[in-house]
This record gives structure tokens, sequence and C-alpha cells, in this order.
């Protein structure tokens, strides 16, 4: 039996994740600072376009794989950054009202799918790791959208933790 | 009591998962004018399993939604105006004088327009000299420029092109910018225009001056924070307009 106060945090901690999740959404995630070591001012001043800080949001960086032609990662990263932690969040919400979604097929295949959400916080460290290991002094930071995105799947393991039913206790 | 605890479950459906446990007579009772309420709300209500799932899926995308007009608002908003704590640096890119100098009289004898050249004045400081803009009422500047003095500097670094001014300060400062018109006899101010740093936005500022006693129409800044500036990123091109009347802003 869940009590009410366990209850209470857990949708608490869910709308915290919604609330983080789409703020990820539209804020910047990562910024990368080209650097070619000693070179950098001077090319900073004869070419500045290819020497600009390229600043990624979700969408942007979506909308670039979209369009340079890498149409089956792009909808991948739709998949999993977008549409799962969305259904994750469904999941949870269903749990919190007691609607007894986990049963049904969708319910199953959202659940089997929800550790795979939000892989883009995973991905994201990856990329740090790759970029600062390039010679040339290339730069790489974490922007907002990231963390909230680190945060939105923190507060949502929190959530799923408080509002799980325990085992054997129907939803409704 | 039996059938007062089958109403509690069925009735009151959206707590049912925690009032399925034997429900004790005196709780019962207490909760028996909520089951009356219960009964008589209709059909439509959070209580009935369909409404309960729509309830949830607007519920999260509400969430969400306004989540994202918050980072939207967060991402607008950040280093728009001006901070204390942020080095920034401000190079004039436009000045538009008047046709003719305040007594009436031509910019140049020869019925030319004027060389006008720029300055920012900082904290008493002349913090930037422009190059001069030729034969023109409208004038316009880089902010990158090479003099020939450049050539015979022992150290030259290429951050040492970019012809602009730093400045860190509080909101509550001024910079002042002066034009001057650059003749073979001399220079003299064409006009003036003092600026509260409070009014200043990163991007574009235009200011419009409108002083009696001067010829300077309007003064066109940039303003970057250096970090972006040494970033090597996209400027902000915010246009950020208001006109100054004897050093008072009526933005």
């Amino acid at each position: 039996m869940r009590n009410s106060s366990k209850l209470l945090a857990g949708k608490m901690f869910l709308a915290l994740a919604c609330l983080a999740f789409g703020a990820a959404l539209a804020l910047p995630i990562v910024s990368i600072t080209p650097g070619v070591g000693e070179l950098t001012p001077w090319l900073r001043m004869l070419k500045p376009d290819a020497m600009a800080v390229i600043t990624q949001t979700m969408f942007s960086s979506i909308s670039h794989l979209w369009s340079g032609g890498d149409r089956a990662l792009s909808l991948l990263l739709v998949a999993f950054c977008f549409v799962l932690p969305l259904a994750k969040f469904f999941v949870l919400a269903c749990e919190a009202w007691s609607i007894p979604l986990a049963s049904s097929l969708p319910g199953r295949l959202i659940s089997a799918t929800a550790p795979y959400a939000m892989v883009e916080v995973f991905l994201l460290a990856l990329l740090v790791l790759v970029i600062k290991g390039l010679p040339g002094g290339s730069k790489i930071a974490l922007q907002s959208g990231a963390w909230l995105f680190a945060a939105s799947v923190f507060l949502s393991l929190l959530a799923a933790g408080l509002l799980r039913r325990p085992k054997g206790e129907p939803a409704n | 009591m039996q059938r007062l605890r089958l109403r509690f479950s069925v009735e009151h459906g959206f707590h049912s998962h925690i009032n399925r446990r034997p429900v004790p007579f005196l709780h019962a009772r207490r909760c028996n004018a909520r089951l009356n309420l219960a009964k008589s709300m209709p059909r439509g209500d959070l209580s009935s399993l369909p409404m309960r799932a729509i309830a949830a899926v607007f519920g999260v995308l509400a969430l969400v939604m306004s989540g994202y007009l918050i980072g939207m608002l967060l991402a607008s908003r950040s280093g728009s105006g001006w901070d204390p704590g942020k080095a920034y640096a401000i190079w004039c890119i436009a000045a538009e004088v008047a046709p003719c100098r305040i007594n009436g009289e031509a910019w140049d004898f020869d019925g030319s327009p004027p060389d006008l050249s720029a300055e920012i004045l900082w904290r008493g400081n002349r913090v930037l000299v422009s190059a001069t803009s030729r034969d023109t009422l409208l004038a316009t500047w880089d902010r990158a420029s090479f003099r020939i003095s450049d050539l015979f500097r022992t150290e030259f670094r290429p951050g040492d092109l970019d012809k602009v001014a730093r400045i860190k300060a509080d909101a509550s400062e001024r910079i002042t910018i002066s034009i001057h018109d650059s003749d073979i006899l001399g220079s003299e101010t064409a006009g003036t225009a003092t600026i509260p740093l409070a009014c200043l936005k990163e991007g574009v500022n235009r200011v419009n001056t409108a002083r009696s006693g001067s010829a300077l129409r309007s003064v066109t800044l940039r303003v970057v924070s250096v970090a972006a500036l040494e970033g090597g990123g996209q400027l902000p091109e915010t246009l950020n307009e208001f006109t100054i009347a004897d050093g008072k802003d009526s933005n």
C-alpha cells in the first residue's frame, strides 16, 4: 500500500521532471569552441565563420542531422530523447492516478523501453570525452539544457521509486 | 457496515488503492459525508477511468509545454541587459550628423561632407578612437582596422586589430560618445552623446540624440560581452533603439 505522502512526493517529482524536460528542450545543451592550437586567434580573424562557437539545442541538433541527410540518426534521437521520455512520463502519471496501464500492451511496451529513455545524457557525456581528447584545444561545454536533462532523469527516477505499486496490488 | 465499505471503494475510486484495507467503523462514518458528495458528482469527474487517463496525458503535456515556455523565456532573457559582473566590448558602427554645422555653415570649405571619427570616453579616459570615415554625413566604422603605426610595433597580436573599448562597469555609470570632424587644419567636435550603461543591451544599440545644441543626430553602438567576442561566436544582432535628451534617456 502506498501512503499518501509518498504519493504526493512522487507526483511533485514527476511534475518537476516534466518541467525540467520541457525547459531542457528549449535551452542549449552543448557548446563547442573549435581550436587549432596557436593558430586559433589568426584563424578567428581570417575565417571567423569556421571558428564560430557552435551551440546546439535538442531541436536544432535534430534538424541539422535531418537536413544533413542523417535521417535515421535524427529519427533515433527523436525516439530516444523526445518520444520515449514523454511515454515514460505518461506511464508515471498513470501510476500516480491509479490508471491500470501497466497491464495493457502499450503499457508493457512503454515500461520495457523506459530504461532507454533520455539516453541523451549518456551520449553527451561520450561527446564531451571524445572532443576533450581532440588535439588543437577545442573546447566543449555542457550548457543548462544538458543539466536540466540530467535533472529530469534523476527526478523521474525518484518519482518512479515513490509511485511504484507493490506487487499484487491492483491499480484500481 | 459491509455495504458502506463497498460503496466507499466504488464511488471514491480516486483513492481506492489506499482505501481497500479494512475500514474502521469510526473512519467510515467520517467518510460518509464525502461518500454522499461523490455520489452526487457528475459522470465526467476525475473518478472515472477515461477522465483520469485524459487528465494524466494532458497534465504531462501541459507541464512539458510550460517547461518549454520557461526555457524559451530564460533563453531570450539571458545576457540581454547590462550585467555589472561582465566585461563588454563596445564600438561605434555608425553615426549620423546634420547636413551642416550648428551655426549653419558648411562642414568643409569646399562644400564636401565631414570626415568623421568616433571616440568613446569612460571614467575620464579615451578608451577608443575609431578610424576616419571620409566625406559622409552617415559614417560607418568596422570593428577591425589597421593603422600604419601598427607596423612599427615590436609585438603584434591578431587581437590588436580589434578597435573596441573594453568596459566593465556598474549599470549606473555612463559613457560619452564624441564624434569629430577631422580636417587638414585640425579636428573639431561634431557632437557628443552621454549614454547611461543601463540603457545598453547586448547587440546593436541605436541611440537617437534629441539635443538642440548638437549636430549629432544618432549614433549606433555594438555591445558584445568580451567572452563572446574572444570566443569567436556569432555576435548578437538584437536591435535596441532609444533616445537620449541632454544626457537623459527616453527609451
